[in-house]
């Protein structure tokens, strides 16, 4: 089902906890919120599942409207943070308890139950209690007290933030074959931009109680909404750059420097701020025209590319680059216009080639 | 080694010292009257004589079992209202809570000594006088468990109560199936103090109840002193120890349950 | 994560536990049951021994007429009162502070590090949950001038009266040692449990340093556990004020009303005198004195809550 939200508010007395969001989830679609703590993703999702009160705006689906509807009217499951286990309970009791109050015979509990174990693979623990499982296994039994619902949304809130590294790209793997094999929808809320990036099919920023960008993990890359989700998306970070264009509108003068150089393409005069990702930025010996002489301040071999960085810039080159600590080396502004990610000064809102570009 | 001697020896001479008023008592308890008043406790008359005396020619069994049926219906009573309020104070949230809350806190107060009299004139009017009513309803709550209890409840994960929340559990079904399981071991705590404490209870019955029918044990003790058979102190102490039988299987069993949660829940606060 | 949230967050997240408006119904549904049951048989006694406390009544209890303070005047003019008043009041303070510090004592034994410790630790706790009623009987036993064995004992140290509880002094001195010695049980638990969560460098270093016992209690426990120390006082006083059932038991309240302590005058004017009147002020008396050292638990202790 399609999960339309309008303007949806929260308040909180006088703190706006969020503001006026609208998106529209598709069935099926597996929905990353993802954006720094604070920021009300997890309120988002929160609204969604009904257990924090609407301010102001509608959560509805083609069944209606959701908004005022308790949790359990909404044909929801959850998976909590710290999982919200019963101690004094199972695994296979665990499970069962969400199916509590869905008016199922004991016969198809029972029968769930044991097709949710196996979808997790944990048959073999369903006697256990929780405390004598690990970490990632009672993130299993989470999910799977989330599957036994056979709810077709699902929402997750940062399930995955209490592993450690290994458990967690293992549990993402896990999660991304179960909403392949089954279909369902996913909300998922991480503040994990990696994560975010790996799983969605579509991200919605959040940051600072408003809706920053929703797009495809590529469109977000690719092209940033504003210098929040450029800065936010993407290790190592986007390289940024003060930019004067000239009344010429044909060349262009960075900040600290008294070289003008000419655009790769005509812009309108006045002010910017350019962002460039590392990859676009090279490294190189020579100086050409858009070349800005650096001293390497550190270098990481990851053998597949080498980070060049210098000053609160960083450059990423594919291979394995020939290059030490305290050499002299130039990082040169890539040529293509597409990999100029421009904003607004004032604003931090992304400047569209098509609004900036003039006579081309 | 010889400071580990010593050491030993004064541990066991103090704790010998502190038992040995309950050791004297169950040694008298074993021996005839005759051999107690001559002041001789030598072992070899010791039998269980004095018990069958006890249980034949006083209405001890009587009294213990008046005791258990109080106990058991206050400590069941207190349970489960303890628990409601408990819950309430701990998990909703409702207009004027906190003056609720402080007269709670206010009948902490307010020693029960102090209340006997009304409280005798009320529980004669009721028709409750020598009844098992007049000795537990009065005592079916107790702003001490609400407190215990909710200190306990609010040791539960909110993310367990939003779950319950989550999946549509009514407050019944969220105590009954995630806070009461999950407060288990407090929950038995709380149940034994509170058996324990009113099988001790002295004064009320002694105000109000008038026969061996309804007597319990501890007044059932002062009949006894008041009566002949104080003269014999051998079935005198064996009725003292069948009333202790409760405290002294709390002593030897559930003493490291009890301390644990003495420790981690209520006192501390 | 959670930690890191802003502090609006954080407040929805505990907001959610008000869920709603109609739950207001639910609240006061579990409510109803206790707190009728206290209204009932706390507060409305508490304020018909108020009420009583002004007015003169008839053998049945019931108030003729209300005589303002007289009562109160009659009681603190009656020297058998005012015995009682000293008499609680020297006992309390002596149960109290010989509590304490016999527990701090036991429970600093019992903290030594020797294996079968926990036998020690059963045998301190063991008057732990003891009725006072169980204990009187024993103790009589024990002081019975023709078959105890203390009586026996003091003759044999040459102690002149063999039968402390014919006599004022030794009267209270018994029904003292009665109670301190029912009352350590509980006492010896807390403070053990205090004592353990001192952590063991302390002492270790004192142990280095060649301190003695004595000075290890008295400059790491004591300063330690002192939050615990006042604590237990208070309970201890609170609990020594409604001592009832050793004095029934013991003296009743001879000889020469030295032991009638004030909450047996209580119960002894109202059901033995049918002085209702001036037992409802010496109640509130009573009230008023355990409500104040009440009043300072809460006030000034950390722990909200006593065993009692």
């Amino acid at each position: 089902m399609v999960i339309a939200i309008e303007h949806l508010t929260k308040k909180f007395q006088q703190t706006t906890v969020l503001d006026d969001v609208s998106v529209e989830i598709q069935p099926g679609e597996f929905f990353v919120l993802v954006g720094p703590s604070g920021s009300g993703k997890s309120t988002l999702l929160r609204m969604i599942a009904g257990l924090t009160t609407v301010t102001a705006g509608q959560i509805r689906t083609e069944a209606g409207d959701l908004t005022r509807l308790p949790p359990k009217d909404r044909h929801l499951a959850m998976v909590f943070q710290n999982y919200a286990l019963l101690p004094f309970l199972t695994v296979a009791e665990n499970v069962r308890f969400g199916l509590e109050n869905l008016g199922l015979s004991e016969a198809e509990k029972t029968v769930r139950v044991r097709e949710a174990l196996a979808l997790v693979h944990l048959e073999n623990l369903a006697d256990r209690r929780p405390k004598a499982l690990s970490g990632g296994q009672q993130q299993r039994v989470a999910l799977a007290r989330a599957l036994a619902t056979k709810a077709d949304t699902i929402l997750m809130d940062e399930p995955l933030s209490n592993l450690d590294a290994q458990l967690r790209a293992e549990m993402r793997t896990e999660i991304m074959r179960l909403h392949r094999e089954i279909g369902m929808t996913l909300i998922y809320v991480t503040h994990d931009q990696v994560e975010a990036m790996t799983m969605g099919d579509r991200i919605m920023v959040v940051e600072g109680h408003r809706v920053q960008q929703v797009g495809t993990p590529l469109d977000l890359y690719n092209h940033p909404a504003n210098t929040f989700v450029a800065g936010f998306i993407g290790t190592p970070q986007m390289n940024w750059f003060e930019l004067t264009v000239m009344p010429d509108q044909r060349h262009y003068r960075l900040a600290g420097a008294d070289t003008v150089r000419p655009l790769p393409m005509p812009l309108a005069a006045g002010q910017y701020r350019l962002g460039v990702r590392p990859e676009h930025l090279v490294t190189g010996r020579t100086r050409g025209p858009h070349a800005l002489a650096v001293t390497v301040d550190a270098v990481q071999q990851l053998g597949d590319q080498t980070l060049v960085f210098a000053g609160d810039r960083v450059s990423a080159t594919s291979g394995q680059l020939d290059v030490f600590v305290g050499e002299s080396r130039y990082f040169t502004l890539p040529e293509a216009p597409d990999h100029w990610h421009l904003f607004s000064v004032a604003t931090g809102a992304r400047i569209g080639m098509e609004a900036a570009t003039v006579g081309a | 080694m010889i400071k580990r001697t010593i050491q030993y020896s004064g541990l066991t001479l103090v704790a010998l010292l502190l038992l040995a008023p309950l050791l004297v008592g169950l040694w008298a308890s074993l021996l005839p009257t005759t051999d107690i008043a001559m002041g001789a406790l030598n072992f070899h008359h010791l039998s269980l004589a004095n018990y069958a005396a006890a249980i034949q020619t006083t209405p001890i069994v009587r009294y213990v079992l008046s005791s258990f049926v109080i106990s058991s219906l206050i400590t069941i009573g207190q349970l489960v209202l303890c628990s409601m309020a408990a819950y309430a104070f701990a998990f909703i949230a409702f207009r004027f809570k906190q003056a609720v809350f402080f007269t709670f806190l206010v009948t902490m107060m307010l020693p029960f000594e102090a209340q006997i009299i009304p409280n005798f004139q009320t529980i004669k009017a009721l028709g409750w006088l020598n009844q098992y009513a007049g000795m537990t309803i009065p005592f079916l709550t107790s702003a001490f468990g609400v407190f215990m209890l909710r200190q306990a409840f609010l040791r539960v994960p909110s993310e367990l109560i939003e779950l319950g929340h989550f999946l549509g559990l009514s407050h019944g079904q969220t105590l009954a199936k995630l806070v009461l399981p999950y407060s288990r071991s407090m929950l038995v705590t709380f149940g034994l103090y509170t058996f324990l404490a009113n099988w001790n209870q002295y004064l009320w019955p002694l105000i109000t109840t008038f026969s061996d029918q309804y007597r319990p044990v501890q007044v059932g003790l002062k009949q006894l002193q008041a009566e002949d058979t104080f003269a014999n102190w051998g079935v005198v102490m064996a009725t003292a120890m069948l009333a202790l039988v409760p405290t002294l299987l709390l002593l030897l069993g559930g003493q490291r349950f009890f301390k644990r949660n003495l420790n981690a829940g209520g006192v501390k606060g | 994560m959670e930690l890191n949230e802003t502090h609006a967050v954080r407040r929805t997240r505990r907001s959610l536990l008000a869920w709603v408006r109609g739950d207001e119904r639910v609240a006061f549904g579990l409510l109803a049951p206790s707190l009728f049951i206290l209204a009932l048989f706390t507060f409305y006694p508490m304020l018909a021994t108020l009420v009583n406390s002004f007015f003169v009544t008839n053998i049945a209890g019931v108030t003729t007429r209300f005589v303002g303070l007289a009562n109160y005047q009659a009681v603190f003019g009656d020297p058998v009162f005012i015995q009682s008043l000293t008499s609680t009041l020297v006992y309390v303070l002596a149960v109290s502070s010989l509590t304490v510090l016999l527990a701090l004592t036991l429970a600093r034994l019992a903290t030594m590090k020797l294996r079968h410790i926990g036998w020690v630790r059963t045998a301190f706790a063991s008057t732990m949950g003891m009725s006072a009623a169980a204990a009187s009987i024993l103790w009589l036993f024990l002081f019975n001038p023709s078959v105890g064995q203390l009586p026996q004992l003091m003759q044999a140290l040459g102690w002149a009266n063999a039968n402390p509880l014919a006599d004022g002094q030794g009267a209270m001195v018994v029904v003292v040692l009665v109670s301190v010695w029912l009352h350590l049980g509980f006492a010896f638990l807390i403070l053990l449990s205090a004592l353990q969560s001192v952590p063991q460098d302390y002492y270790e270093v004192a142990e280095i340093a060649g301190v003695s016992s004595l000075k290890q209690t008295l400059r790491i426990t004591v300063p330690m556990v002192s939050p615990t120390l006042f604590f237990l006082f208070v309970v201890e006083v609170i609990a020594s004020f409604k001592s009832f059932a050793e004095i029934d038991l013991m003296t009743g309240g001879g000889p020469n009303n030295v032991t009638n302590l004030l909450a047996y005058k209580v119960y002894l004017d109202a059901f033995g005198l049918q002085k209702f009147g001036p037992a409802s002020a010496e109640a509130i008396v009573l009230t008023g004195l355990i409500a104040l050292a009440t009043w300072v638990q809460f006030r000034f202790t950390e722990r909200k809550v006593f065993y009692g």
